[in-house]
């Protein structure tokens, strides 16, 4: 089994409990089980954790009177992981699907090849050294996340619904209660994340240094020809995601007539 | 020189939105949210311009360096 599809398995078995669950709820219409249900095919086909992550989010918003009233708590603990995994798993995706390499250890040891090559010379804006700032990159936001995730465990730990904000600010319980986790993790997340950018825009070789500093003084100085530029770029965009899909459906086509 | 004084002044305004951060953080444990999200919008205002000062210094550094050392 290859890595993509041992995802793909790891993810259905994370979030199936949590949409079973969601598709039994007898709170929920019919309405809400159909838009469920689809998004759980979406989430089968295209394994985006962020979908699934919203897909909590709404049940969370849907139950979160009913949950009030249930004397057990939720399994925090599992929960927690599930999200985790999940994230880490979409990092990994996008990450691969940026970089192309097939495995963290390919990832890492690639890394280590580019650091010696770049400490001999500096490396102008290859493939190589684009996999240098993956590789860095991908261990930096895996680490923010997790701490980011922490900070949220105890801060939903921590923080508990004020009945009183109602007569106060008009606000219930919930809706006050994630307006503060929101702005408590929105201050934690830039304190994390600093010092994290920050170190590696140290390592900006010269050739990165100039690109960023003409691209800014672009923008400052002749917007016009930023926005040209920003046009051109979309359209080359266009030209190779409409020139990838026909490569695949020529390739689907092939493969059928292989078969 | 100059750059050591534009890389001060940059960090001196992340400690600035740093500080109205923990403002609004004082806010949003007293369950002022209103006061705490504007605050909020402002830190982070400070924060990036700070954070392009210093980046934007960083870079002119850089490339100044390879300059002298071709």
């Amino acid at each position: 089994m290859g890595p993509r599809k041992l995802r793909y398995v790891i993810g259905i078995l994370c979030i199936g409990p949590v949409l079973i669950w969601q598709l039994q709820n007898p709170y929920y219409t019919l309405a809400v089980r159909l838009v469920f249900a689809g998004l759980l095919l979406l989430g089968l086909t295209r394994c985006s954790a962020p979908l699934l992550l919203i897909l909590i989010q709404l049940d969370l918003y849907l139950t979160v009177s009913t949950l009030y009233a249930v004397e057990d708590p939720p399994e925090p603990v599992i929960s927690f992981f599930c999200v985790v995994l999940l994230m880490l798993l979409s990092r990994l995706r996008s990450s691969q699907e940026l970089t192309g390499v097939r495995s963290i250890a390919q990832l890492l040891t690639s890394k280590v090849h580019t650091k010696r090559s770049s400490s001999e010379h500096a490396a102008p804006m290859g493939s190589d050294h684009r996999l240098q700032v993956a590789g860095s990159e991908i261990l930096g936001v895996a680490a923010r996340s997790l701490l980011l995730v922490l900070a949220a465990a105890l801060m939903l730990a921590i923080l508990t619904p004020d009945p009183s904000s109602v007569q106060e600010y008009g606000l219930t319980p919930s809706g006050m209660h994630t307006l503060s986790i929101g702005l408590i993790l929105c201050a934690g997340y830039l304190i994390i994340s600093l010092p994290f950018s920050e170190f590696h825009w140290r390592h900006l070789t010269p050739n990165q240094a100039g690109i960023y500093l003409r691209s800014r003084f672009i923008g400052w100085l002749h917007h016009d020809l930023r926005g040209i530029e920003r046009r051109r770029r979309r359209h080359r965009r266009k030209q190779a995601h409409r020139h990838r899909r026909a490569q695949n459906h020529s390739y689907s086509t092939y493969s059928k007539e292989a078969d | 020189m100059f750059f050591w004084i534009r890389e001060l002044i940059g960090w001196t305004l992340l400690a600035v939105s740093l500080y109205l951060i923990s403002i609004a953080l004082g806010f949003a444990e007293s369950r002022q949210v209103i006061q705490a999200g504007i605050i909020v919008v402002a830190s982070i205002a400070v924060m990036r311009m700070s954070v392009l000062l210093i980046r934007m210094n960083t870079a002119a550094r850089i490339s100044q360096q390879s300059e002298q050392t071709d």
